[in-house]
């Protein structure tokens, strides 16, 4: 009987897990293509040196900084897809939301510095929670770059 | 070079994959649960080959405890209510103090008493294991222990090193001494045909499959998979018990000639609750019915064949004193339990 309970509460937490996880990642997909389509004219590149034009441009640094949580559907689909190996999906599409949202968050800082380009763009990745034992983890993602403000000068 | 005005469209489901994540789970939860269920099947065949071959020694020295006269286990069910400390002679009223003393001695004296009476039918009942094992043709190797357990719920189980554990509810739901020892004899035959060191064996090999599996890994994949072995893998399964029903009653028949009164116990059970219904996918045990029907079905079989004095044998002195007492104290609701060992 007791069995009969954890396999319940494990079945729960895995369709909460999906049910909820698959919603928050398709509104958050859908929400990064809009303001991808927003930001379109804020060009990141990761050049390290400016062009000449920009020789005159007042530059600042921006970053965009993200935090997202795995849930219980992904560790578990990720759990047994450890056990054979291959590419873990269900990971990929966190990483690749995590690194677009922190992208934008760092267009969006740059926009409101009235800025047209970032250059230097790069990215860290780190473990948040990564001490808490085996419970759920979560990633940062943070997006930093140095933006070129036209000088009003 | 070229300055981009515009950040490309970079296209989708490169860096990400769009097939649905349920498929993926899917076909992995198949794959790893079938491969698994495979590799514990056949773990679980070769331990329960292997494991007769384990001497009955080691399995007497695996549960015998260094310095205790008897098992942990003793202690578990014999001290209930400890008597609450007594007051200090000199603080309180000497006639206070006197009362105080009498009922104490009283309470003392009742339990010392009850002691006395299932040490009693403790003897019985290793009297009468030790009488059956002759007639069950038990290994001489092979030793037993009865304990008498405080519970009310009727219930009989058998453990490694020939520990045969019986609770007070089931004496008291017993009227005869065939129905008693049909039961031990059924725990006997658990033990004869070593079933507790291959049911053992096997919940250890599970054990380390898991951790070889989820090996910090996750611990939803370990409980689960451990729920789940748990369910089919631990206790003795049905081949055992009806293996065990037939050692038992053939050991009863050369005991007492017939097999009159076996049955009394399973169709007590199976008039008080039933039987398990939905439940009994899960259940290790078969039908209580079953159970019951293999019973009849050898009496009329004998009874066509030989006629012997088909007497029943009553309980022993030592054992109907405790019955009688605690009867008394066993009310239905207890025989509405969901285990059952027996």
């Amino acid at each position: 009987m007791e069995a009969l309970i954890q396999l319940g509460i494990f079945t729960f937490l895995l369709l909460a897990g999906f049910v909820f996880g698959r919603r928050a990642e398709k509104k958050h997909y859908r929400s990064i293509f809009e303001r991808e389509d927003r930001f379109r004219h804020i060009v990141v590149t990761n050049e390290k040196v400016p062009s000449p034009e920009f020789i005159q441009h007042d530059f600042t640094m921006v970053a965009g900084n993200v935090v997202i949580s795995v849930d219980y559907f992904k560790v578990v689909s990720a759990g047994l897809r450890s056990l054979v190996g291959g590419r873990i999906s269900a990971y990929e599409s966190l990483l690749d939301r995590a690194r677009r949202e922190a992208l934008l968050r760092m267009q969006e800082q740059a926009h409101a510095r009235g800025a047209q380009t970032v250059i230097n763009t790069k990215f860290e990745t780190s473990r948040v929670s990564g001490n808490a034992g085996q419970g759920i983890g979560s990633m940062e993602v943070l997006a930093y770059g140095t933006a070129l403000i036209p000088s009003r000068a | 070079m070229i300055r981009l005005m515009q950040n490309p469209r970079i296209p989708e489901g490169i860096n990400a994959s769009e097939e649905h994540p349920l498929k993926e789970f899917a076909l992995l939860f198949v794959g790893v649960a079938l491969s698994l269920v495979l590799l514990v099947v056949m773990l679980s065949v070769t331990a329960q080959q292997l494991a007769p071959y384990i001497p009955f020694r080691w399995e007497q020295q695996l549960t015998q405890f260094d310095g205790l006269k008897d098992a942990p286990w003793e202690d578990l069910s014999t001290d209930r209510d400890e008597p609450i400390a007594e007051p200090a002679g000199g603080v309180t009223a000497a006639g206070s103090t006197a009362a105080d003393s009498t009922t104490a001695d009283a309470k003392r004296a009742t339990q010392a008493a009850e002691q006395t009476l299932k040490q009693q039918a403790q003897t019985s009942l290793q009297a009468l294991v030790t009488s059956l094992a002759v007639s069950m043709a038990i290994p001489s190797e092979m030793s037993f222990q009865v304990h008498l357990l405080d519970d009310p719920a009727p219930n009989a189980f058998a453990t490694l090193g020939g520990h045969i554990f019986v609770t007070q509810g089931l004496l008291a739901a017993v009227s005869s001494e065939n129905a008693l020892a049909m039961v031990l004899a059924h725990e006997m035959a658990h033990v004869k045909f070593r079933h507790p060191i291959q049911a053992m064996s096997r919940g250890a090999l599970l054990q380390l499959i898991i951790t070889m599996v989820g090996g910090g890994q996750g611990v939803a994949l370990n409980g689960v998979l451990g729920q789940t072995g748990l369910l089919t893998l631990l206790s003795f399964n049905r081949d055992m018990e009806r293996e065990s029903d037939a050692a038992a009653m053939a050991g009863l028949t050369q005991h007492y000639g017939h097999l009159v009164g076996a049955e009394e116990f399973f169709s007590e059970v199976l008039a008080r609750h039933g039987d398990a219904g939905w439940r009994a996918a899960f259940e290790t045990h078969p039908a209580t019915q079953e159970r019951v029907d293999a019973i009849t079905a050898r009496i009329k079989l004998m009874q066509t064949n030989e006629e012997t004095s088909q007497q029943l044998t009553p309980l022993d002195a030592g054992l109907l004193v405790l019955k009688a007492k605690s009867e008394q104290g066993i009310s239905l609701k207890h025989m509405s339990r969901n285990r059952r060992n027996f």
